[in-house]
């Protein structure tokens, strides 16, 4: 029989129970939506988190001393960069390079009469490019000028949570070249906010000139960060500037930790959309179980009339198949417009809940972005599952004896 | 009435592959449900269980204030201490309570400074009950003659590249006032297995802290050590209606943003188990849909011989949460042994250890946390669904005219 | 009083678009422990008759009375309670609930009406015996022949000692000696009981074992009351 004349009859016995096949049509649709919402989600969390990573603590480039360590924030000459402005400018004159700018960092604690927060200390050029977020985030008082002294700008976040005002004086504590604990007295010369609320709460800014002499650094700087125009360009301007003494790392190295923690969510959420495939799969092999036991004298009857086997199981796999179809476009749009939705709405968490993660750049509110990849991924799976299952109610009914069939009432 | 009960288990089983499979996509979608609730239980647990290792102490007794300013070290002395220990020690379970005093600053050392919260404590109350006192690895504990001494853990150690002898600096937060500089000698070392979460603690005498940061005679924590993890909260309402004036805490509700952060997971686990569930109640609403066509006639029977409208509700009711109880329990006991499988070798957690300070508390593994109570909550809330599922069709079946079922082939 | 009175009955379906006159104006009365054949081609009305005395439906028009009692517009519930007590039920599909045993089976009207447990035992016993069933009590529908069946079918619809058994086309799906086996029973059982037997059937086996013969064409009666 041709394949126009099954499709007719899967088409019809499809609209002979509506019901049942708007509800099996809604599972699939519903089910699908959940994952590319949740792909969505994810996606979108990780792109986000790597973006704002990149732009504001990693940049695209590093230049750093071959000893340092990122986690131990030395400030030991040994673990330094000695000329900083040598190398930014060779950075510059590479037309890949949009900016270079070298930054110091220090891990210390940030007091008020009665309470101690621990932050890192960043001492900046305040024109560098890089720190345009900081420069145009600015939400009350003034920013750094390159030679202000005895000045710090701190997150609005962290002034509203110690309770410190624009002008007020704070103490601020880090580690010096030797190890020891080095304090200093500062004034808060204004707010900044950035949307990281866990970035926000720990990062303080000072002049560079500043945060060397606190230090004891010298002339020194912990790294050059280096913006590109191009973010495919890293590894070639990375090679470029490596030498003796100086690591060059792109944002794909520094980012390791964070895209290795996405990966590791990854399996998870394989896991979950394994379940939920699955449980869709059964309900439509469970829709096309009971079709099957609907008609099994009309499948007698086929098969009397010459049916053959094949062809009676392909009638019903056809007909499991556009029911998943139908269901499958129903569900990217579904999920479509809900990631779309939550796009540009976003789930807000809160400041706090993002801040608990406070290696992982999260913002308070939580976008979904579009995955077109697992998109197709998905619903290809969907499809694949969904035939797969209903291939033993298809088979079942290839199998009835035509005799047998019609004797059932 | 058990008669009624008896047919509708057994017309459960008539079609027994049908029930089958949809007692398949209920049992997938409990083990999901409960497996994710189990992780983040764990996950809760493991912070909770770990502070009280670290920190030692169920409970904490403080000034009001405290708790909201908890994580930033506020030096809010408590008023009348001996006071709050004599009602503290007055409780059943409590086996011990000592006097502490948190302050926020830094050690340094040869390899570096770093930001640590410094804990004082009484050596001699404390070091029968103290995990840390028992899990020295090099030198002593602390004892109440000791001056200028420290006691750190292993993760701390590494850092600095410190061994017992070493001196290293402290600074801390004084009372109403900037810092306080101290060089200590390190008496001990401890190794609890959590380096991340050892690398921000230092532990010095009570006598000293009092002297060094402004807090003569005064403290500003009392800690409680009850004999058993897990029966703080009769305690803690206990101590609450006798101290009225103070801040009663475990380390759940010490750290908000903790709180905060399970809501969202739990809301998320309930989001999503929900749409997991209400597909899988799509395919149960299909299965009784199927049950009460074929079955038309039969139920004109019934009705012929007197059988009333709700009594064949009752009917189908009963046959839709038989399904919905068969797959709650196969499906609260697969997910048990899964959850309980898991538990035994835990799933493989460092990589987020470098996550943020609270993460750092999970360890190393995640062991996903059974609870059985939760587990037949949710099983009960399947059969509720199954039942509600089948309502409709029930209700179909039981509102057709005798005559009509009768012809209806 | 009579048992049933069917006075000037009409029954109409509408399947589409289309209205059929099932019953047009039917009167008809039926006394205690009569032994009555409704006979008629398909389409004379006479199911629906058969329904509508047994209280599965409702008329358009007219007045069903049982034992003098005016049913026609009882709501669904009084009816069921009526049929309960009073009607019992024999199908041409037999109608035995699949899943129950010829006990069981035999034991729901008894079950429904509240009976105790050591009467229904006994009763239930009592009448697979006189079905000749005694050694099929605990067999299960697919387990018995049709003949086998329609007897644990009579059983059933006398478990509550009615007031009468309506009975819609009883042997048509039995041969021949398994459709005289049932009627001799059902024959019987009218005598020793007392219970009234209505058929509706277009075999003409039934015939010479009715008392009373009704004839129906195109839903009316064809000789006398109508």
């Amino acid at each position: 029989m041709a394949f126009g004349k099954l499709w007719v009859i899967a088409y019809r016995d499809l609209g002979r129970n509506r019901r049942r096949t708007v509800l099996t049509m809604i599972a699939v649709a519903l089910g699908l939506a959940i994952l590319i919402l949740m792909s969505g989600f994810i996606g979108g969390v990780m792109d986000g988190s790597l973006r704002e990573s990149i732009r504001l603590q990693t940049g695209h480039v590093q230049l750093r001393a071959d000893s340092y360590e990122i986690e131990k924030m030395s400030l030991q000459w040994a673990d330094l960069i000695d000329d900083s402005s040598a190398l930014v400018a060779q950075a510059e004159t590479m037309s890949a390079v949009q900016d270079a700018t070298p930054v110091l960092w220090a891990s210390g604690i940030l007091s008020t009469i009665q309470e101690t927060s621990g932050v890192q200390v960043t001492g900046i050029m305040p024109d560098g490019q890089f720190h345009q977020p900081i420069r145009e985030g600015m939400v009350a008082g003034q920013y750094l000028t390159p030679d202000a002294r005895g000045e710090i700008l701190i997150s609005k976040r962290l002034a509203d949570i110690m309770d410190i005002g624009v002008g007020q004086r704070v103490s601020l504590a880090v580690g010096n070249d030797e190890g020891q604990p080095e304090e200093g007295v500062f004034t808060v010369r204004g707010l900044f906010y950035t949307g990281i609320a866990g970035y926000d709460e720990r990062t303080v800014f000072m002049p560079l000139s500043q945060a060397q002499a606190f230090t004891g650094a010298g002339d020194r700087a912990s790294a050059i960060v280096i913006m590109l125009h191009n973010p495919d360009d890293a590894a070639a301007v990375a090679a470029a500037l490596q030498s003796p003494g100086i690591t060059a790392l792109t944002w794909e190295d520094m980012n390791a930790v964070l895209r290795q923690l996405a990966q590791t969510g990854m399996s998870f959420y394989y896991l979950m959309y394994g379940i939920v495939i699955l449980v869709v799969a059964v309900i439509i092999a469970n829709t096309l179980l009971m079709a099957v036991f609907e008609r099994v004298r009309e499948i007698g009857i086929l098969a009397a009339l010459g049916m053959k086997r094949r062809q009676i199981m392909g009638m019903f796999l056809l007909e499991s198949a556009s029911l998943a179809l139908v269901g499958i476009v129903f569900g990217i749009l579904l999920g479509s417009a809900a990631v779309a939705y939550l796009a540009r709405v976003g789930i807000y968490i809160g400041e706090d809940v993002s801040a608990i993660a406070s290696n992982i750049p999260i913002t308070a509110t939580m976008y979904t972005e579009f995955v077109p990849g697992d998109m197709v991924a998905l619903s290809i799976a969907m499809l694949v599952v969904i035939v797969l299952a209903s291939m033993y109610p298809a088979w079942f009914a290839a199998r009835l004896q035509p005799v047998k069939a019609l004797h059932s009432n | 009435m058990l008669k009624y009960i008896k047919l509708a288990w057994r017309n459960m089983w008539r079609n027994w592959r049908r029930t089958a499979i949809a007692t398949i996509a209920i049992v997938l979608g409990l083990i999901l449900l409960v497996f994710m609730d189990a992780l983040i239980a764990g996950s809760d647990q493991a912070i909770y269980g770990n502070s009280v290792r670290l920190y030692g102490g169920n409970i904490q007794v403080h000034a009001p204030g405290y708790r909201e300013r908890a994580s930033r070290q506020p030096l809010l002395p408590l008023e009348n201490a001996n006071l709050v220990l004599e009602k503290v020690l007055a409780q059943p379970d409590v086996v011990a309570a000592s006097r502490r005093i948190n302050t926020g600053g830094m050690v340094g050392g040869r390899g570096g400074a770093y930001p640590v919260v410094i804990t004082a404590i009484e050596p001699e109350g404390e070091a029968p009950v103290s995990l840390i006192a028992e899990s020295i690895t090099q030198g002593r504990f602390l004892t109440s003659d000791d001056t200028d001494a420290v006691l750190i853990g292993r993760g701390l150690a590494d850092l600095l590249g410190a061994s017992v002898g070493d001196r290293v600096t402290v600074l801390g937060q004084r009372k109403d006032e900037s810092m306080r500089q101290r060089t200590m000698t390190i008496v001990g070392i401890y190794d609890l297995g959590l380096a991340e979460a050892e690398k921000g603690s230092v532990f010095i005498p009570l006598s000293e802290a009092q002297t060094l940061y402004n807090l003569r005679g005064q403290e500003t924590e009392v800690t409680v050590m009850l004999r058993n993890v897990g029966e703080e909260a009769a305690v803690v309402s206990n101590l609450q209606s006798e101290l009225p004036g103070y801040e009663i805490d475990t380390w759940d509700t010490l750290r908000p943003e903790i709180q905060q952060t399970l809501e969202v997971k739990s809301a998320v686990t309930n989001v999503f188990g929900f749409i997991v569930l209400l597909i899988a109640s799509i395919g149960i609403l299909n299965l009784m849909l199927m049950a009460v066509f074929e079955r038309t006639r039969e139920m004109g029977v019934l009705a012929a011989l007197g059988m009333k409208g709700r009594q064949i509700l009752g009917l189908f009711l009963a046959e839709g949460a038989f399904i919905g109880l068969l797959g709650a329990i196969v499906g609260c006991f697969l997910a048990w042994l899964v959850v309980w499988s898991v538990a035994q070798v835990g799933i493989d957690f460092s990589f987020a250890s470098d996550m943020g300070d609270i993460t750092a508390l999970m360890g190393d593994r995640l062991y996903p946390s059974v609870n059985i109570l939760k587990i037949a909550g949710y099983g009960v809330g399947v059969v509720v669904i199954a039942a509600l599922a089948s309502l409709f069709p029930a209700w179909q079946a039981s509102r057709k005219e005798p005559a009509e079922s009768l012809h209806y082939v | 009083m009579s048992a049933i009175e069917i006075e000037n009955v009409t029954k109409l379906y509408k399947i589409g678009e289309v209205e059929t006159r099932a019953l047009n104006g039917v009167t008809l009365t039926i006394e205690e422990g009569e032994f009555t054949a409704l006979v008629g081609p398909s389409g004379s009305g006479k199911t629906t008759l058969l329904q509508l005395m047994g209280c599965l439906d409702q008329p358009n028009q007219g007045v069903v009375k049982i034992k003098g009692q005016d049913v026609t517009h009882l709501n669904a519930n009084q009816r069921a309670d009526l049929r309960r007590e009073m009607i019992g039920f024999i199908f041409q599909f037999f109608a035995l609930v699949p899943v129950l045993d010829a006990y069981e089976n035999v034991e729901l009207p008894l079950l429904l009406n509240g009976v105790a447990p050591n009467e229904r035992r006994e009763r239930v016993l009592n009448l697979l015996e006189s079905v000749g069933l005694s050694d099929r009590i605990h067999h299960r529908p697919d387990q018995m022949s049709g003949g086998e069946q329609q007897r644990v079918a009579i059983a059933r619809a006398l478990s509550t000692n009615p007031l009468l058994v309506l009975a819609d086309e009883p042997t048509a799906n039995l041969d021949t000696a398994n459709g005289t086996q049932a009627l001799e029973i059902m024959q019987r059982l009218n005598e020793e009981t007392g219970t009234a037997f209505i058929f509706a059937t277009h075999d003409p086996r039934v015939v010479p074992y009715a008392q009373r013969v009704i004839k129906m064409r195109d839903g009316r009666l064809e000789n006398g009351a109508s």
